[in-house]
């Protein structure tokens, strides 16, 4: 859209803070829920560690047990799980927000689509347990 | 907010005067139904008649009133005074946006951008207005009137971080508006628009925070259209490189 | 000086102008076009309109039709080669505008779907939700963005049209970011800058709305017609004037007093709420006058009860109108009836023009609400607007094409020279005026003040008499404004003053107009002169400007088939 007369204004640019992020609750949110992928990214470590662990043998499985229940360990991941957990949630609500789900014709309310996300998610998540702690 | 008047902080520019902004106080006689605006008006006529800033509609549909309003981009002809529990109310120009005045942004951006996604309708072929209207049933009209409903007010750039860390960004509105005419069933423009769309400052630059949607004060979900947009854009490159024949419309 | 020559130079960019700058694109692909407008092309009012935009496009209908509602809406003051042109158009421009991508509401089989307008005999009015003006102003601008001949001028103010030797050749505007006056010369010049219902208190109108093109052709010399008919229209929110829109009732909704009763029984009994706005506006007035309206903090009003609409239908047809009243008076019309009074909507008059949209300047033409051709003549049937702005500005734009390509290059100096004074008569009057006292909030608000008492939906010779004294002493008091801002970045308050000073030649021709109609047509009602009088007064006013102030004449309708008759409904 240039126009053929040539604009003689000035203007301020306000810089923009490296803090930015820092600077309202929901840009500190955003940048809470990407942080949750470094937690993301830790878990695989120590699914890796864990899969590493197994194919060395017993005493190596046995130690990499001992090494799970040390209190740090467990503290972190504690962290994790809270990570994940508002990983999930977050990310749920972004997928009712990109996907319009249609039942015969209406549009199903966002809130539902979340809702049944959480749903299934805690029903996958019980089945797993089962299959963890029984075998 | 029932008090008689009520404090305003409002943010200033004058480039013939001061290098940097500043702000200006002023005490404003306030009703339950005024609104941001009625303030700045107030000041305007009354106290100080060298503050600028935009208006017209005051009815929350030509886009012109959008300022910052406690660090929120708001339209101010529909902020109510009486919302805010705490004094003074900040008023400053759009976040983002280079200022040439108070509160006056510089809009140029914005309307570049926009002639580079093309909003408008591509046909290979229109048919003659003789020849009546295109068909399109209200499901048809449903699927993009949403994203039509934009009023270019710019909160939605001024919510948008990417935008402040990168001013080559498209922006949410200028996508949604792509999004509108992609959507629209008398459209074949998609595989045009395409081109700016994926570029580096299109929609990848996206990172979903998701704010443009909520300060969008006409529901256009911005987010949710330059969501899909990646969608469709990877479900087609996808089907490219599996499929490499047939072209796409 | 910097001067620019382009082919044509539109001023003002709501539906009229960009219409126009599209139908003259669209003419030659090697005309230039200036599209200058004080405000982004989106911001202009076009975008407030609500309800629809009329033409006889179904099978029931046809153009002779629609060319009869539109007369006797006019109260035959229209000239009906004029409405002939437009009604012949009218339905080829809608399909043009939905080809552009403009979402029309549809019937379930996809055509465009109509509905139902005051004075309208048949349901034809096509609409996008309730948000017509919205749409197709955006539609329309979004369109001229294909045309890299057009050339936008945004934020540009233009202060006075360039004329030589009879001939007006281009405009003097500034850029409101730098205060720096360019001359931007042009073979035809377009004005199309909207109403001017800001010149009253209480309206419908946007801010922007002054009266700029109107002011600018009537200090060249051309004249202002039918100045004093303004239209009331009969639904606005008391206060602020937002319109609650015509489609509320064209959806079915009702008007009560403090009663309870629908009053209109007792004034169009066989149109009720489908009435012409004009003779609802008056019966809201007089239903205030005795007394059996509500009182409320912005005065009396009227209940607009939508209710049994449903909440499904007022979310598809009236969801507009629903946020609106929700959001400004903490009202849901599903629950509640809305409060309503008539508040000024539309300019009837404006710049002369003919059926092609020229004025009696050679060179300088005008389209929509700024012009009077006149299709609306005494009152305006509700959605003729938005189709007057598409089939005039299209009309105009192709004149305007033609003319230009057969044109000779504008004298660059001297026009140069004109521009130059003007750059210097603003500092001077206003960037580095010294002394003066009066503020432009003071004379503004006197003057809606006076309008209102003198000029208002009920008129009298005494009324009339002393606004135009108060134009003419608020005429004097400008001369000593001052304004606070002397910055050159971005000067809204140099906007706002030269603003008024056309708000100023607006109101005077009203006033002076409506003062030597001693008749009662349409929305020019006169309790002293009550009926309508043929004999004297079919005749369109033209108020000129003179050093003693304006100067009123009188042209004669033009008739073809539908001659003079009573105005029933």
């Amino acid at each position: 859209m240039k126009s053929e007369a040539p604009r003689r204004y000035p203007v301020y640019v306000p810089k923009v803070p490296r803090t930015w992020w820092l600077r309202s609750a929901p840009f500190l949110r955003f940048a809470a829920r990407e942080l949750t992928a470094v937690f993301a990214a830790a878990f695989s470590v120590i699914l890796l560690l864990f899969l590493s662990a197994l194919s060395e043998g017993r005493d190596a499985y046995a130690g990499f047990l001992r090494w799970l229940r040390l209190p740090g360990i467990v503290a972190f991941s504690a962290i994790i799980l809270a990570a994940m957990l508002y990983h999930a949630v977050t990310w749920f609500r972004l997928t009712a927000h990109i996907q319009e789900i249609r039942l015969g014709g209406r549009l199903v309310p966002r809130g539902i689509v979340v809702a049944a996300l959480i749903v299934v998610w805690m029903v996958v998540s019980v089945m797993v347990a089962y299959l963890h702690v029984w075998f | 907010m029932s008090g008689k008047s009520v404090a305003l902080r409002v943010g200033r520019y004058r480039p013939e005067h001061a290098a940097e902004p500043y702000f200006d106080e002023y005490d404003v006689p306030a009703s339950d139904d005024m609104v941001v605006l009625d303030a700045l008006n107030y000041v305007k006529d009354h106290v100080d008649g060298s503050l600028a800033y935009r208006w017209s509609c005051r009815m929350g549909v030509c886009g012109s009133c959008g300022m910052m309003v406690n660090g929120v981009p708001r339209l101010t002809c529909s902020t109510f005074l009486r919302e805010f529990r705490s004094e003074p109310i900040v008023v400053e120009p759009l976040r983002y946006f280079p200022v040439i005045r108070d509160l006056v942004v510089d809009m140029t951006d914005f309307l570049e951008k926009l002639r580079m996604v093309k909003p408008w309708i591509i046909r290979g072929e229109d048919k003659p207005v003789e020849e009546g209207e295109y068909l399109q049933t209200p499901d048809e009209v449903d699927r993009y009137k949403q994203f039509s409903m934009c009023i270019n007010c710019m909160l939605c750039f001024s919510a948008c971080p990417v935008y402040g860390q990168d001013p080559d960004f498209l922006g949410p509105a200028v996508i949604a508006l792509a999004h509108r005419y992609n959507l629209d069933s008398r459209d074949q423009g998609r595989a045009e628009r395409q081109k700016v769309l994926e570029l580096n400052n299109g929609i990848w630059d996206c990172t979903f925070v998701g704010e443009c949607t909520v300060v969008c004060p006409k529901d256009v979900d911005p987010a949710a259209a330059i969501q899909r947009s990646k969608v469709s854009t990877a479900t087609a490159t996808l089907r490219s490189v599996v499929w490499p024949f047939g072209g796409r419309e | 000086m910097e001067t620019i020559a382009h082919d044509i130079v539109i001023v003002g960019g709501g539906a009229a102008g960009l219409r126009a700058a599209i139908a003259a694109a669209e003419a030659s692909p090697t005309l230039s076009i200036a599209l200058v407008s004080k405000v982004y092309p989106m911001r202009s009012h076009t975008v407030s309109a609500e309800g629809g935009a009329g033409a006889a496009l179904g099978p029931d209908d046809n153009p002779d039709l629609h060319a009869f509602d539109t007369i006797r809406g006019s109260d035959w003051l229209a000239d009906q080669d004029a409405v002939e042109a437009f009604v012949s158009e009218a339905p080829g421009e809608i399909i043009r505008l939905e080809h552009w991508g403009c979402p029309w509401s549809r019937e379930p089989d996809g055509r465009i779907a109509v509905r139902a307008f005051g004075g309208m005999s048949v349901d034809r009015t096509v609409f996008a939700a309730d948000k017509t003006g919205f749409h197709l102003l955006h539609t329309l601008f979004q369109t001229s963005l294909r045309y890299e001949q057009i050339v936008f001028y945004d934020e540009f103010f233009v202060t006075k049209l360039l004329v030589d030797d009879g001939r007006c050749a281009g405009v003097a505007a500034f850029d409101i970011r730098d205060s720096e006056v360019r001359c931007i010369l042009a073979k035809a010049v377009i004005l199309c800058t909207g109403g001017a219902g800001r010149i009253f208190p209480f309206t419908t109108n946007a801010a922007i709305n002054t009266g700029d093109g109107m002011g600018l052709a009537y200090r060249a010399g051309v004249p202002l017609k039918d100045m004093e008919f303004v239209q009331y229209h009969p639904t606005g929110l008391p206060g602020t004037g937002i319109l609650m829109t015509e489609a509320s009732r064209g959806e079915g909704g009702l008007l009560f007093n403090n009663e309870g009763r629908r009053f209109l029984e007792d004034y169009i009994p066989s149109k009720m709420e489908l009435g012409p706005r004009d003779i609802l506006s008056r019966a809201i007035m007089q239903e205030i006058e005795k007394g059996h309206a509500f009182e409320g903090p912005y005065g009396h009003y009227v209940h607009l009860d939508i209710r049994h609409l449903g909440e499904k239908t007022i979310d598809t047809k009236l969801f507009f109108l629903r946020e609106l009243a929700k959001n400004f008076i903490g009202i849901d019309p599903v629950h509640e009836p809305i409060p309503v009074r008539p508040v000024v909507h539309y300019m009837m008059g404006g710049v002369d023009t003919d059926i092609m949209g020229r004025t009696p300047l050679a060179g300088l033409y005008a389209a929509g609400e700024t012009a009077c051709v006149s299709i609306n003549g005494a009152n305006r049937l509700g959605s003729n607007s938005l189709t007057e702005c598409l089939v005039f500005g299209a009309r105009v734009g192709r004149q305007a094409a033609e003319d230009a390509l057969e044109a000779l290059a504008p004298p660059t100096t001297l026009l140069a020279e004109l521009a130059g004074k003007e750059q210097d008569r603003l500092v001077g009057t206003y960037l580095q005026r010294e002394g003066g006292g009066e503020r432009i909030s003071t004379i503004r608000t006197d003057l809606q003040t006076a309008m209102e008492r003198g000029a208002g939906v009920f008129r009298t010779e005494e009324s009339l008499k002393e606004a135009v004294e108060a134009v003419i002493g608020l005429r004097e008091r400008y001369s000593e404004v001052a304004i606070d801002d002397r910055d050159r970045a971005f000067n809204t308050e140099l906007v706002a003053a030269l603003e008024l000073d056309n708000m100023l030649d607006v109101a005077e021709a009203v006033v002076r107009s409506g003062l030597e109609r001693r008749e009662s047509r349409g929305s020019h009602t006169r309790r002293d002169h009550a009926d309508r009088d043929d004999e004297r007064f079919l005749r369109h006013s033209l108020a000129i400007s003179t050093a003693e102030g304006a100067m009123i004449e009188y042209r004669d309708v033009t008739i073809t088939q539908w001659p003079p008759a009573e105005r029933k409904y």
